[in-house]
């Protein structure tokens, strides 16, 4: 499904029926599932899937559609889509490090490929992509600057959020100031906080 | 000790490969080899680099691609106004390609990048 332009996006909100497809991106274990848990648990009471502190836990592109975000006197829907983190390397043996026989690893690593290439195709397909980005770990990486670019390149609307800042040594700032081109939004998706100001980016950023 | 291939490609050949360039980069990486490219790739070229690798990983032939360039002179054009027409200049920097197995730690420091590379 192609993106849509931003001059469809906009007739659709004058008209009153916003309906924005969301992609949310970013490496392996930076808390995508968790924050559209988070989201999904707000607007609809239920939860997109499961989280886990090994890598590649989510490892197929998962929607919750129809989603009903209020802000104000605006109401508009939302598909959220929790995609498998994007990684350069998937190596069966990290899986290992965690307690998973080698049959188990293998075939997470299998599928967490698959993943990958299947966020990386349907990038182009979103309205709006929230980038989360793990605030205890340094921005300043080749996956993060390569995501980030194309989403520039391909001008698709992106707030950054700057994620796990209930954690003490969190420095979302630094995210902030490695790309101040992009809306940055500290948010703990775990705990909650600042998810308002996620809402209210959405709402002025991707319609 | 095992021997591993350092391959140098040319502006010319990149340029020679076109719609090619990712594939036959990704193909090398596949092979084992390290890969030294005069022109960098877009941030397009890359996560397509990356999407192609991946393939290779499930064939079991990889496990992944590493890569490093000068990523903060990517960044100050990124965040400049008119970042679309400094992306020809940006492709005139040097960029190294590997796989994952063989690139032990990548270091991109201010006017240097480094692999270190361990069979």
């Amino acid at each position: 499904m192609p993106r849509r332009s931003r001059f469809l996006r906009r007739l659709l909100w004058i008209f009153g029926k916003p309906h924005l497809r969301i992609g949310i991106y970013g490496p392996p274990n930076a808390g995508k599932t968790t924050l559209a848990n988070r989201i999904a648990m707000d607007l609809a009471g239920e939860e997109v899937g499961p989280v886990s502190e090994i890598p590649h836990e989510t490892r197929r592109a998962v929607t919750k559609k129809n989603l009903e975000l209020k802000y104000g006197r605006k109401k508009i829907r939302l598909d959220i889509v929790d995609t498998p983190g994007i990684a350069t390397m998937v190596d069966p043996k990290v899986f290992m490090e965690y307690g998973l026989s080698e049959e188990e690893a293998r075939k997470r690593a299998k599928e967490a490929t698959e993943g990958v290439i299947e966020a990386i195709e349907r990038i182009d397909e979103h309205d709006g992509i929230i980038l989360v980005l793990d605030s205890c770990e340094d921005p300043f990486n080749q996956i993060n600057i390569t995501l980030i670019g194309n989403l520039q390149a391909r001008r698709i609307p992106t707030i950054i959020a700057a994620n796990k800042i209930d954690k003490p040594e969190a420095s979302p700032g630094k995210i902030a100031n490695a790309f101040p081109q992009f809306k940055v939004i500290p948010i703990s998706a775990l705990r909650g906080d600042n998810i308002e100001e996620l809402y209210k980016a959405i709402v002025k950023y991707f319609r | 000790m095992g021997k591993i291939v350092l391959e140098y490609i040319s502006r010319e050949k990149l340029e020679s490969l076109g719609e090619g360039k990712v594939d036959y980069i990704a193909r090398g990486v596949a092979e084992g080899k390290v890969m030294l490219l005069e022109e960098m790739l877009t941030p397009e070229e890359r996560l397509k680099l990356v999407q192609k690798c991946m393939g290779f990983v499930q064939e079991g032939k990889i496990t992944g691609v590493e890569f490093v360039y000068k990523s903060k002179d990517e960044l100050k054009k990124m965040r400049g106004l008119f970042s679309f027409l400094s992306r020809k200049s940006l492709k005139r920097k040097m960029m190294l390609v590997g796989p994952s197995e063989l690139i032990k730690e990548v270091k991109d420091r201010e006017d240097v990048i480094e692999m270190i590379i361990e069979r």
